[in-house]
């Protein structure tokens, strides 16, 4: 496996023969639509995925069961880990175009550039190129394949298997995927897919002692808050000193809110942030900043859902302990549907909603 | 017979040749995990009798290790429990408190000692809360033929070498009574010790 330029899809024709087709095209992303549908009826292309698929499936299916154990192992912080791989998989579908034709973003900038850097004006009658121009009427833009990434992914794979350590199996995984597409169709098309490939990387099982060490320092942390909070609205809190569980009194009764049993909700507080991320990944904007906007704000108020769970749950317990004790598990999956709802709202408060061009909902609309 | 292109060959005897060497990797750790000598615990300590026994309650948190659980009794008394755990991932080396009890374990830092053992910091005696169950624990570290050690990070090279080599093999010991009304906690934490001192000279004697 060596380093050699690759070649994009042939789909097109020489400058001089233009696929018919291809004349009364308006975008590139018309073009993509007539490259997706010409790879898709290439039953050659179709069994290749299927065999890389399926063999995919093969080597890390049973890793795989490590790292849902790992994920969903009370106290874990990362339960949000199963969204990953369906988000991701969702992504490439809304971002098929894109991914189809990779070179499009490549061709863009350097035409940018081109636009920026020129020293003599266009003669009269000559038109201004686009991506589409290039795309349908010049040769293919020359890639570059590398199986570099892949070999290093099998090498972690190696010793993944013979530590039979989940966080390992899970990063060779991925690298596994990335160097997949490296290798079979070049820079471009991974630089295309560089997003869902991070994503892929929250998946990554935390080894428990770097689980403990995050909680043991989040959790006094939020624990002290809420305490401050209850005990300056009427009620009193206290946290001993090991830290758990929640002593509460008010109104005669009291009331142990156990942070494990009941869940201090971090983890679902970061499935709305990933939730988030991969909204915001699909939208166009002028600059990052509103986007940054919108993830910081997001962690606020998903600090404030759950510093106010905890307060509601601990007067609900005051009156009803069975009550409170049926609002833990319940008040969970409200947090998440509030803070989705309020992260949207947020998106649409930072002018964050129009989609990228590339996105297949934008395109249907 | 459909074509698949020569890169995607390549791709595809990648990973069979990955998935061969996975079956061959998992039953050579198999293997030689079967093959590691777990201890032998002795017969009996003072006039307590050895008997099968189970493993800490939420051992799931450390990804279910190689382990020999024992029990010793005595009449009617609490039984001691004592486990022995090879460590073979990172996730072995968790504190107590985090597989000890059934949900939020937590240890009061009022409540944790070091204990010695032949004049050097052998083991660490704590008392871990539960919802439903209070123990106390006496935990160390220990490769065969070396001596205690209270916590698995001041044997970070033997934990590694465990991990990757699978030897010299390298245990996380505990001995646990469980704490009732009746217990009385300093004649409870006399008796883990002199368990963890009999285990302790066991395992350095090569058992």
């Amino acid at each position: 496996m060596t380093n050699e330029p690759a070649r994009t899809p042939a789909v097109e024709q020489t400058v001089t023969e233009i696929d018919p087709d291809l004349k009364d095209l308006v975008s590139e992303w018309q073009f993509a639509q007539i490259r997706l549908a010409r790879l898709q009826s290439d039953p050659a292309l179709r069994y290749e995925l299927m065999l890389v698929i399926g063999l995919l499936l093969l080597v890390f299916g049973g890793p795989a069961i490590l790292w849902i154990r790992r994920w969903t192992l009370t106290g874990s912080l990362q339960p949000y880990a199963l969204l990953v791989i369906p988000l991701t998989l969702v992504w490439i579908w809304l971002a098929r175009l894109r991914l189809v034709v990779p070179e499009a973003e490549p061709i863009r900038k350097a035409l940018r550039v081109e636009r920026q850097t020129r020293m003599a004006p266009k003669k009269i009658g000559e038109r201004e190129k686009t991506v589409l121009n290039i795309l349908v009427e010049e040769p293919p833009i020359p890639d570059t394949r590398t199986s570099g990434l892949l070999i290093a992914a099998l090498a972690v794979a190696v010793i993944a298997f013979w530590i039979r350590d989940p966080s390992l199996s899970c990063l060779s995984f991925i690298l596994t995927c990335g160097g997949i597409v490296l290798y079979r169709h070049g820079k471009f098309a991974f630089r295309a897919a560089l997003f869902p490939f991070v994503m892929l990387f929250a998946m990554i099982p935390l080894p428990g002692p770097v689980n403990d060490l995050v909680m043991d320092h989040v959790q006094p942390l939020a624990l002290n808050v809420v305490e401050h909070i209850i005990n300056n609205v009427g009620a009193t809190a206290a946290v001993p000193l090991e830290g758990d569980p929640l002593q509460i009194t008010a109104g005669g009764h009291s009331y142990s809110l156990y942070t494990e049993r009941a869940g201090l909700c971090i983890q679902e507080s970061l499935a709305i942030i990933l939730c988030t991320i991969f909204y915001l990944s699909l939208i166009r904007t002028k600059s990052m900043l509103p986007k940054v906007g919108v993830i910081v704000t997001t962690m606020v108020v998903s600090g404030i859902l759950v510093t106010g769970r905890l307060i509601a749950l601990s007067w609900i317990s005051a009156f009803d302990k069975d009550v409170a004790s049926f609002m833990e598990g319940i008040s969970r999956y409200i947090l998440v549907l509030a803070g989705l709802a309020l992260a949207y709202l947020l998106a649409k408060g930072f002018k964050c909603v129009k989609y990228h061009r590339w996105v297949s909902i934008s395109l249907e609309r | 017979m459909r074509k698949v292109s020569p890169l995607g060959l390549n791709i595809s005897r990648a990973l069979v040749c990955l998935l061969v060497l996975e079956l061959l990797l998992f039953a050579a750790g198999k293997l030689v995990t079967r093959s590691l000598p777990i201890v032998t615990p002795p017969r009996q300590i003072a006039d307590w009798v050895v008997s099968p026994g189970e493993p800490p309650v939420s051992d799931s948190q450390r990804d279910f290790p190689n382990q020999l659980s024992v029990q010793y009794t005595r009449g009617d008394e609490s039984p001691v429990h004592v486990d022995f755990s090879t460590v073979q991932s990172v996730n072995a080396l968790r504190l107590p408190q985090k597989y000890m009890a059934d949900v939020d374990g937590r240890v009061s830092p009022n409540q944790t000692a070091v204990l010695m053992h032949k004049k050097r910091e052998a083991f660490t005696a704590s008392v871990v809360q539960g919802i439903n169950q209070n123990i106390v624990v006496v935990h160390w570290c220990q490769r065969p033929g070396g001596d205690p050690s209270p916590m698995a990070t001041d044997r970070m090279a033997d934990a590694l070498k465990s991990i990757v080599f699978r030897r010299p093999p390298l245990y996380v010991c505990d001995a646990w009574v469980e704490l009732h009304a009746t217990t009385k906690g300093p004649e409870v934490r006399l008796l883990l010790q002199k368990f963890a001192d009999s285990l302790a000279d066991t395992i350095k004697n090569g058992g």
